[in-house]
């Protein structure tokens, strides 16, 4: 079976970069976005299996990414990890209400996130 | 037990004289003699008499003079008259002048000791009444005495009492049980922008309409503050200044029967503590997202490296990105160091002669790179015919290149950054001035006003476009601010920024 696709919007370009590479060796097929606008596109054409969002982003930021995505019944069905480097006392439960199907605080090993990821993906999809 | 009295016996016949001196004497009492009122007045100025026997008709100075003279009215002694022709006008005039009373010669023994014991009686009379009135008087003026130094104690407590309450760093206020403002201190006029005078006896909800926190304030008077609850803050804006925060304090004022007859209000300012709070936070929470990301960089690398050593290729761009984040790590870091040392108030100054337009040099060469990203250009013009200044290097460069980087990250594409150094246009050894201007998008009134006070780059700290501490200005504002100087900065949304580096030199 084809691998599951990830699409990663994030405005650190080496972080993404990098992030790809690391999702790659884990089986991924993998795409990255730079910013909000970009990651919707993508989202839309990319049709990826997960996203890997960002919150803190120039211009839209990323809960107002999560709420299109979730408006959208294109993308509403796929499954949304926020992953962000700001601490919220309350983050998962925010990213939850929001909509997310989990939180991920930055840093952290490759191998977790890829964990993180499998977790989302619908039984058809793993190998 | 009869008491010793001194009698004068005023009569110019000598056998008179000598009869009542020895009546007298017999009776107990010292007895004095004069021929004539001028030499009983002589000898008042020597003795202290208690009774005048004095006969009218004398030489020299007669009876009623002598009688005018003494002044029996004023005095504690008494005076009997005698008088050998019964001339009823000198008796009148004799007890008009205050005369004890009079009689008739011959005088006879009964009747001189009868009268000397009466008027001697009412010496005594006399002295008792003048040692009360002494005492009364003595009373009277300790008393008001006592008074006087109450009413002086009183108006210094007063005084007192309104030098501290004005002199307070806290604001109060005093309402009674009408809540109608009774006292308010300088502090408070100042908090509420309010004078006393203006609001003395208004209800505190109307003398305070203009704050929006008057409802509040009203219902604290009324219910008190609940303790251990962060709704004792009350935070306090007026027109376009920046909220203050106040603690507040109420506290019910009770009359000796315990029947409550107003509240006092205390509110101690906290704008620093929270605005310091909120700032730590902010920092916090900037420096946690600017330093994991780096971190994540070099993770996602390590863990590939392991696998993917072999590939050369890989392996040297690998280790080039895990550089670069590196060195935005050390970046973060020496910035956090330098917010931390230059914060420390006691920041000791090592001042030495340089020459400033190097400086300007070096430090432009520094952001050159990042300039050529952007294809932003540099020009530098040094208006100072002298350019060696005593000055701390270290702090003038922390000032330079935070305007600078600034300069260069927050302008266009393309655009371009100015560097003038000039001097005091009066006094070039008095002060100089480094102002960099750029081609960036400018900063609204709001955000110039909070430019040097908090880390925040004037922009939601969630979607802001660029990235770093936020640290840049406040830390050359610092810098400046411990060399003497300041930074001004000149802007308008959409047309750029003039930062102007004020330095005094030593």
């Amino acid at each position: 079976m084809a691998a599951a696709k990830v699409l990663i919007i994030d405005d650190e370009k080496l972080l993404v970069k990098s992030t790809c590479m690391a999702l790659a060796h884990y089986g991924f097929e993998v795409k990255g976005a730079l910013d909000g606008e970009e990651g919707l596109r993508a989202a839309l054409d990319y049709k990826p299996d997960v996203v890997l969002l960002d919150i803190m982003m120039p211009g839209m930021d990323g809960w107002q990414v999560l709420e299109k995505l979730k408006q959208d019944p294109d993308t509403k069905n796929i499954p949304v990890v926020i992953f962000t480097a700001r601490e919220y006392s309350n983050g998962k439960a925010l990213a939850i209400k929001n909509g997310a199907a989990d939180y991920a605080a930055k840093p952290f090993e490759p191998q977790e996130l890829a964990a993180i990821l499998e977790k989302q993906l619908k039984p058809r999809d793993k190998d | 037990m009869k008491k010793d009295y001194t009698i004068l016996v005023v009569d110019d016949a000598v056998d008179n004289r000598d009869t009542l001196k020895e009546m007298l004497r017999n009776e107990g009492y010292s007895v004095v003699c004069a021929s004539n009122g001028r030499e009983a007045l002589g000898l008042c100025l020597k003795l202290r008499f208690d009774l005048f026997l004095i006969d009218i008709v004398m030489p020299e100075l007669g009876g009623l003079g002598l009688l005018k003279e003494i002044n029996v009215f004023d005095n504690t002694y008494e005076a009997i008259m005698m008088t050998g022709n019964e001339n009823l006008e000198d008796v009148k005039e004799a007890m008009e002048l205050g005369a004890f009373c009079y009689c008739s010669k011959p005088l006879g023994r009964e009747e001189i000791t009868s009268r000397v014991r009466k008027a001697l009686g009412m010496v005594e009379v006399k002295k008792q009444r003048l040692e009360r009135f002494a005492d009364l008087e003595k009373k009277i003026k300790s008393r008001s005495d006592e008074l006087e130094s109450m009413v002086r104690l009183l108006e210094n407590q007063g005084q007192q009492l309104d030098a501290i309450i004005n002199s307070m760093g806290e604001g109060l206020i005093a309402v009674d049980n009408q809540k109608s403002i009774v006292i308010m201190n300088k502090r408070a006029e100042q908090m509420a922008g309010v004078l006393f005078a203006e609001c003395a006896g208004q209800e505190i909800t109307s003398a305070f309409k203009h704050l929006a926190c008057a409802d509040q304030l009203s219902i604290m008077i009324d219910k008190g503050p609940i303790p251990g609850k962060g709704n004792n803050v009350l935070s306090i804006a007026k027109n376009k200044e920046k909220a203050k925060y106040f603690l507040v304090n109420v506290q019910k004022i009770f009359d000796k029967k315990g029947g409550c007859t107003g509240s006092v209000v205390v509110f101690l300012d906290q704008t620093e503590t929270i605005n310091a709070e909120q700032m730590r936070n902010s920092f916090l929470s900037i420096a946690a997202h600017e330093l994991r990301t780096p971190i994540t960089i070099i993770m996602n690398y390590l863990s590939l490296l392991q696998f993917q050593w072999e590939d050369a290729g890989f392996r040297d761009e690998a280790l080039n990105d895990m550089r670069t984040a590196n060195h935005r790590l050390k970046y973060l870091v020496n910035r956090i160091v330098s917010l931390a040392s230059l914060s420390d108030l006691g920041y000791a100054k090592s001042p030495c002669t340089m020459d400033v337009e190097q400086i300007v040099v070096s430090e432009s060469g520094k952001i050159r790179p990042e300039a050529d990203n952007k294809k932003i250009s540099i020009t530098f013009e040094n208006r100072l015919k002298n350019p060696t200044i005593s000055t701390d290097p270290h702090l003038l460069r922390t000032a330079l290149c935070n305007v600078l980087s600034n300069a260069v990250k927050f302008n266009r594409t393309g655009g371009a950054v100015h560097i003038v150094l000039e001097g005091n246009a009066h006094d070039e050894n008095k002060d100089l001035s480094i102002t960099v201007a750029d081609e960036g998008e400018g900063l609204s009134e709001r955000a110039r006003n909070n430019l040097f006070e908090s880390f925040v780059q004037g922009e939601d700290p969630l979607t802001r476009r660029h990235g770093g501490l936020g640290t840049g200005l406040y830390l050359a504002h610092r810098a400046a601010e411990i060399l003497g100087g300041s930074i001004t900065v000149q802007s308008e949304k959409g047309k750029g920024s003039r930062f102007t580096i004020h330095i005094p030199v030593q």
